[in-house]
């Protein structure tokens, strides 16, 4: 039985209480882990000549795929936090332990997928010269900046729309790599997207009905985001939870 | 379709929930709440529904002061007000905490509003050039050197005299 999405994000918060502390935690030492990655690679790679820029591009790339394993933990994080089960910030490194290439070669598909959808906006704002740069910074020429922002903004959010519905049909594949240890990352992506036919309307509406919540994060200077986001992420849990029917199975 | 495919993990059963809030009697799990005492436990208060109330009183106040903080912290006492519903409805905390955590971003809105409209006013404009020149931040600088020409004293004192113009 398809559970309605409001009552997924019922379970999702009753699931979540007492335990908002782990959820925030393991959030930001996720974030710390890739902030500290993206700084070594700006200081590795932080010049603007072309070899620089695209060492940095594809440092930065390779450092996401190893990033994406503490991800798929993440997702153990609130996959475990949606059945009520025990966990902790130990298990950010579970998928280490569980043959991670899986999750490299998943996140490679995800990552190749993104990273060629926000190619235009990339090279656009890579393209910008540096003389045009100066005159941005020094806003001598605001005509000049509003085309740069406006150009470089649409750009990055048709790639971000884009990536988000190419990527659509294998959202679940972590969620099938952490339950079942002996799945290839190729059927991962084949079961999710098999999971996800027929239930694309509903993913999407369960997506959008966050978004109220998402604005308040952002209007709230992003600590709202805190908490919404953990919120958004058990529920997705519990969208999985719902497709390999456990709730049918008298789980709660 | 769901329900009938090969992905449901056989591992999961018979585990023991840590939240046993999660697992109690209020769904599906076929237990009951103890029978009546005849003495109604007090609710506890929901520490989101809490918060909001809290902050929902502190958007309305910073509402006034600055405006952004209304909006601010009007946003984060709604996400806390939403967060405190579980099962049940929200609580009358959290509803009131929601309703002035509105009331805050509203108030906030209109207060940042008003104060663009203002600092980009003519007239406002006009006096703030009109002070600038009394300090003698402008595009010229007075150069009789009087007690009131703060600004070239200030960067004289602090060893930037080559930067004033004219010099």
């Amino acid at each position: 039985m398809k559970r309605p999405i409001s009552e997924l994000k019922r379970r999702a918060r009753r699931a979540m209480r007492g335990r908002y502390a782990l959820l925030i935690g393991a959030a930001l030492l996720l974030s710390l882990i890739t902030g500290m990655g993206s700084s070594f690679s700006m200081s590795l790679f932080g010049g603007t000549t072309k070899f620089s820029v695209v060492m940095g591009q594809a440092f930065s790339f390779v450092l996401s795929l190893i990033f994406s394993v503490f991800s798929a933990g993440l997702a153990y994080i609130y996959l475990n936090v949606s059945r009520g089960r025990k966990t902790g910030y130990g298990d950010l490194f579970y998928m280490f332990g569980q043959h991670p290439d899986r999750v490299i070669l998943v996140s490679l598909v995800m990552s190749v997928i993104q990273y060629i959808c926000m190619l235009p906006g990339l090279i656009y704002s890579y393209r910008v010269s540096a003389s045009e740069l100066m005159n941005v910074a020094n806003f001598s020429d605001m005509t000049a900046l509003l085309r740069y922002a406006a150009v470089f903004f649409v750009l990055m959010m048709a790639g971000t729309v884009l990536s988000t519905v190419l990527t659509l049909p294998i959202s679940l594949s972590y969620y099938l790599l952490i339950d079942n240890a002996e799945m290839g990352p190729g059927e991962a992506l084949l079961g999710s997207v098999r999971m996800m036919k027929g239930n694309y309307g509903r993913y999407i509406y369960m997506l959008l009905s966050f978004a109220g919540l998402l604005i308040l994060g952002v209007l709230s200077g992003g600590l709202g985001m805190l908490w919404v986001q953990p919120y958004v992420e058990v529920t997705i849990a519990g969208f999985y939870r719902d497709l390999i029917g456990e709730f049918d199975r008298g789980y709660a | 379709m769901m329900g009938d495919n090969n992905y449901f993990p056989e591992d999961i059963i018979d585990e023991e929930p840590e939240n046993e809030e999660s697992f109690g009697y209020h769904y599906g799990t076929g237990q009951y709440p103890p029978p009546y005492s005849g003495i109604q436990p007090p609710q506890p208060a929901d520490s989101f529904a809490v918060a909001a109330l809290v902050i929902g009183i502190l958007s309305l106040m910073f509402a006034f002061l600055s405006g952004i903080g209304g909006i601010f912290l009007g946003a984060l006492g709604i996400i806390f007000a939403v967060l405190s519903r579980g099962d049940e409805r929200m609580s009358a905390q959290g509803r009131i905490g929601a309703g002035l955590s509105a009331g805050g971003i509203v108030l906030g809105g209109l207060i940042l509003l008003a104060l663009v409209s203002v600092l980009s006013s003519g007239a406002f404009q006009r006096e703030f050039e009109k002070e600038l020149e009394r300090y003698g931040i402008g595009s010229e600088l007075p150069d009789d050197g009087g007690d009131d020409d703060f600004y070239r004293n200030f960067m004289e004192d602090g060893g930037f005299e080559d930067d004033l113009p004219g010099v």
